[in-house]
């Protein structure tokens, strides 16, 4: 029988070989699994000093905001603003950046439904 | 005293001005490391609308002068009259925390803040100018960001609350007066034409709106994957379809059913100069074949502008909004019958 392989929770599509972990104050929130292209991009998201990769390859996003909703677990919602799977499904609104990679599937789910893609082309700050 | 944004989209001097009224291009923007506002605090929102303020400020030395409104200190009657000016949309004109709306004088510009997202820039022109409208909000989107750091991702572009417009945020919409081909009952058919090309067609202000006064917005629904002058060029593509099919249906009807149009306009404008209330759809239901009728050159005394400017200040916003604002639409109502007649007084219809 052959091995089952871990699909990255952001593109679905790569083997996921890497371990993406949610963090504040020295304390691992969550943790999900992507590859290794998604998690470069997700850095460069996230980026601006908040990532960090360590030796064994595990990028840790530091969050640097409290959670928005008293007593939220973030199991069930978003970290940073506590927006729930049930609100992204319902709605397809996120409620910070920080939802695009805690929802990644998904997302890359509703973005081919509705644009065919998932990769900007467009413009970008540096111009 | 009373509002007033400017909005030179209605002079009806615009290119293709007798088929389209507006064109508009809107930037959905957020900015890095805060909460989108759906999710975000009083406080947070507050200072987002602090930093948006003094980043506006910085504007100045490329644009004209800005006006800075606070959504929470308008009157009921001013908040309306911002979505009848199409510089607000009702979501924004709900007072909430942080909400302002920076305006330019003549209208054509204007940034919401903390709306679905912390920043709507979006420009509005005359005519059909989708070109001209997305170099304008480019401009005054890369003059903002000089001044704040937007939450941007390599893959995703501009994140935005809405997975429906991440990417490069950018909505362009047309409003087009499509009169001739609804008289000639060729709409739906000339439309589904449209729907296959893959841009949206819907009414005047949105879901819930459609075919008021013949009146349909024609936008892109694609924002992620596609470079901006693409998706300019795309809406640009069936706009331009639409205005030819409608301008071969208003020559039909300037040809074959000419009395019949006059006859249409005539009624519509008697029984408008009669009415001591009005509602908004019956309104604009009524003045379209007389607007249609002024295009062909059968309307003495005014012209596109004057049925343009109609649009703005009849309530008409409140119309898909009527669940969410409380405002009072039997005042509308009466105060909308005599706004319009006066507006009528100086019209007639050319005999043949």
């Amino acid at each position: 029988m052959s091995e089952q392989v871990r699909r990255c929770r952001i593109c679905g599509l790569n083997e996921a070989k890497v371990s993406l972990g949610v963090w504040r104050g020295g304390s691992e929130l969550s943790r999900t699994f992507v590859c290794a292209s998604c998690a470069a991009r997700e850095e460069r998201l996230l980026g601006r000093g908040a990532c960090r990769r360590s030796a064994s390859g595990v990028v840790g996003f530091v969050a640097e905001r409290q959670s928005r909703r008293a007593g939220s677990d973030p199991e069930k919602g978003c970290p940073v603003c506590g927006t729930t799977e049930a609100e992204v499904e319902a709605d397809c609104l996120l409620g910070c950046a920080y939802c695009y990679v805690r929802y990644g599937s998904e997302v890359v789910r509703a973005l081919r439904t509705a644009h065919g893609s998932v990769q900007h082309l467009g413009k970008s700050p540096m111009g | 005293m009373k509002l007033d944004v400017g909005s030179s989209w209605a002079s009806g001097e615009g290119p293709e001005a007798d088929v389209v009224v507006s064109t508009r291009a809107r930037l959905a923007r957020n900015l890095a490391g805060k909460v989108f506002p759906g999710k975000a605090s009083a406080e947070d929102l507050a200072e987002i609308a602090g930093m948006v303020r003094r980043a506006a400020a910085g504007l100045e030395s490329r644009f004209e002068e800005f006006r800075v409104l606070d959504v929470d200190e308008l009157q009921e009657a001013d908040r309306e009259y911002l979505v009848d000016a199409r510089v607000a949309s009702y979501e924004q004109v709900d007072p909430r925390e942080g909400r302002l709306i920076i305006l330019n004088s003549a209208g054509s510009i204007a940034i919401m803040v903390n709306e679905e997202d912390h920043l709507r820039i979006q420009a509005i022109l005359s005519g059909l100018q989708p070109t001209s409208a997305w170099e304008l909000v480019d401009e005054v989107d890369s003059a903002l960001s000089r001044f704040l750091q937007y939450e941007y991702s390599d893959r995703y572009g501009y994140l935005t609350a809405s997975l429906s417009n991440v990417g490069t945020g950018l909505r362009v919409s047309t409003m087009l007066h499509l009169a001739g081909l609804c008289f000639m009952g060729s709409l739906a058919r000339t439309l589904r034409a449209a729907y296959d090309l893959g841009i949206s067609v819907r009414g005047l202000f949105g879901e819930g709106s459609s075919g008021l006064g013949d009146f349909y917005q024609v936008s892109n629904e694609v924002t992620l994957g596609l470079p901006e002058p693409e998706i300019v060029c795309r809406v640009r593509g069936v706009a331009d379809y639409l205005i030819n099919e409608e301008r071969r249906a208003r020559r039909t009807i300037a040809d074959q059913r000419r009395d019949e149009l006059a006859e249409r306009a005539r009624g519509a404008m008697d029984k408008l100069r009669r009415a001591k209330t009005v509602r908004a759809e019956e309104a604009l239901a009524l003045l379209s074949p007389v607007r249609m009728a002024a295009s062909l050159g059968m309307i003495e005394g005014g012209g596109i502008r004057l049925f343009n400017e109609l649009l703005i200040n009849m309530g008409i916003g409140r119309l898909t909004s009527a669940n969410r604002v409380s405002w009072d639409a039997v005042r509308m109502e009466m105060t909308r019958a005599p706004r319009i007649k006066a507006q009528l007084a100086e019209l007639t219809v050319k005999t043949a």
